[in-house]
């Protein structure tokens, strides 16, 4: 690894570590951002599939007797060609312990997307779930695994809420006060800042894969199929099939449900966090990609703004929403190395 | 119990002709055992229900007994023309309140050094005889402690508060707050396989912007 490179851009990484996709967002000498994105999936395969995986011209991870792995969106393809299904490292957003195999994919995986440090030390910001408040999940084990591979990647490391990053991206404008909600495939992330200060933030652990899996439940399909369908892309505004019509319930089901917790957690910050002025709700993350989604938030949020116990000036769409957690993360990394 | 049965007529004026007896209401009549069971007429009577028979038995049943009338008010000495009452007087022991209180110290004092002695006497007797057999399991020291003192203080009853069964103890060891957390090192090999990975270029699109005003932000507080 080449730890001394000299570069005129500026320094820091930031890390999106999803349970779909890991994306890392740095900046280059000539002011653009650079994005780079693997699938965080993989599939093991016997020694037998080596030839064939050599003639496609497939990367893959020699262990040996243990066969090989193949890793990112190759998993996927090679997934269908064997008519398997891609193993995850990640869970509902969170790496369990004891998951031993998903470590060394991972640490390939993040090694590939950050790259070389651009200096001994270079800070790395890596996205962090908040606890859910409706599952007992353990975010310290998943923090405390991303922080050692990014410090063995020679970077330092920096742990950081998923959610605020969306803040940090989105919300320069409005004094970065606002509610940032990624909806990711595991989870989804919530948080509520005013003037950069965080004032609540949790998750909750249903996302792109609880959709998919009810609405294959609901119409009798895999999950794997609606998935793609999802991808192929889905008006909400105006399902067209009985699968679109079960996808578009799901998704109100849990934008309706974010909106509760958001309710419901805020009564416990209510009199210790003032709101001075209406703020905004950006929305973001790979399962908002789906077509009308904003006006179907709102849609949603209109039935409840009553009852809200915030007043909310605009709903809107994160600009980048497949990169806007890890350009909040690299926003943040870049002040650790401003001299001023 | 009597073997005297009551009868009473349910409605008007009933005759028992063969037992020569004429019941008015709200009156009673008793007749024996063996009168009631002869007398056909008191039988065909009971079947018309104009006659109730009832056991001539005593009720065992006490009676409540009489309340007695609380009083309302409590009555108290007042001081009168002979002034306030006195009040009755202490018994005399012959002793002065501080002359008992060095008593009772004295007491004390010598009960404690006796239980004392009794105890350590006890414990040594018990170590000595846990080192005289070395096969034997080492004594836990607080139930050795606790056995001495309570053959000492034969009514003393010791609890023994730091006896726990290894299992809990091992589960504070595992659940207590400070519990250490595993994670392995050489996750990220040197000889790591490049992977395809997709990148893209876009224009900083407000990045820049966005940092300096958190940056303005942060050194504004």
């Amino acid at each position: 690894m080449s730890a001394k490179k000299k570069t005129s851009a500026p320094l820091g990484v930031g890390l999106d570590i999803g349970t779909m996709n890991i994306v890392s967002a740095r900046r280059q000498e000539d002011g653009s951002v650079e994005t780079s994105r693997v699938r965080d999936a993989f599939l093991d395969l016997d020694q037998s599939a080596k030839r064939m995986l050599k003639l496609s011209g497939v990367n893959y991870i020699d262990h040996g007797d243990d066969g090989i792995i193949v890793v990112g969106d190759a998993a996927m393809e090679m997934a269908n060609v064997f008519g398997r299904e891609a193993r995850r490292p990640l869970s509902q957003g969170l790496i369990s312990a004891g998951e031993m195999d998903a470590l060394d994919v991972l640490g390939v995986m993040i090694k590939n997307v950050l790259g070389d440090p651009a200096e001994e030390g270079e800070a790395c910001y890596f996205s962090v779930p908040a606890s859910p408040v409706d599952a007992d999940r353990d975010v310290v084990y998943h923090e405390g695994v991303f922080s050692r591979i990014v410090s063995e990647c020679g970077f330092t490391a920096y742990p950081s809420n998923e959610a605020m990053a969306i803040v940090y991206a989105e919300t320069a404008a409005d004094g970065f006060s606002g509610l940032g909600i990624s909806f990711g495939s595991g989870m989804c992330n919530l948080a509520l800042a005013v003037s950069g200060v965080e004032g609540l933030c949790f998750s909750v652990a249903r996302g792109g894969d609880w959709i998919d899996a009810g609405a294959a439940k609901a119409t009798g399909s895999t999950q794997s199929r609606i998935c793609a369908l999802k991808e192929k892309g889905i008006d909400l505004m105006n399902p067209q099939s009985r699968e679109e019509e079960a996808l578009a319930l799901y998704y109100k089901s849990l934008i309706s449900y974010c909106i509760d917790q958001t309710m419901r957690e805020f009564v416990k910050i209510k009199d210790r966090f003032s709101l001075p002025r209406p703020i905004p709700i950006v929305v973001s993350g790979g399962t908002s990609l789906a077509g009308n989604f904003v006006e179907f938030f709102t849609e949603v949020f209109e039935t409840k703004r009553k009852k809200f116990p915030f007043e909310v000036s605009e709903i809107r769409h994160a600009s980048d929403p497949l990169n806007a957690v890890a350009r909040g993360l690299l926003i943040q990394a870049m002040q650790e190395h401003d001299e001023d | 119990m009597s073997d005297d049965y009551k009868l009473e007529s349910t409605g008007g004026v009933v005759v028992i002709a063969d037992l020569g007896i004429r019941l008015k209401p709200n009156e009673a009549a008793w007749v024996s055992r063996g009168d009631m069971q002869a007398s056909e007429c008191l039988r065909a009577l009971v079947r018309l229900e104009k006659v109730r028979v009832s056991s001539g038995a005593r009720s065992r049943v006490s009676k409540d007994p009489i309340k007695k009338r609380m009083p309302t008010a409590v009555l108290r000495t007042r001081p009168n023309s002979r002034g306030v009452p006195a009040s009755p007087a202490t018994p005399k022991t012959g002793l002065s309140a501080e002359e008992a209180q060095v008593m009772a110290d004295r007491a004390a004092k010598a009960a404690a050094e006796k239980a004392v002695a009794a105890v350590t006497a006890q414990f040594q007797q018990m170590l000595a005889t846990a080192s005289l057999q070395p096969a034997a399991p080492q004594p836990n020291i607080a139930d050795t402690v606790a056995q001495a003192v309570t053959q000492a203080l034969q009514s003393v009853s010791v609890p023994i508060a730091a006896q726990r069964p290894s299992s809990d103890i091992e589960d504070l060891i595992a659940g207590g707050p400070d519990e250490p957390l595993f994670i392995p090192t050489g996750i990220v090999k040197d000889t790591s396989e490049s992977l395809s990975v997709s990148s893209e270029s876009s224009t900083s699109g407000g990045l820049d912007d966005a940092a300096n005003a958190l940056k303005a932000l942060r050194k504004s507080k």
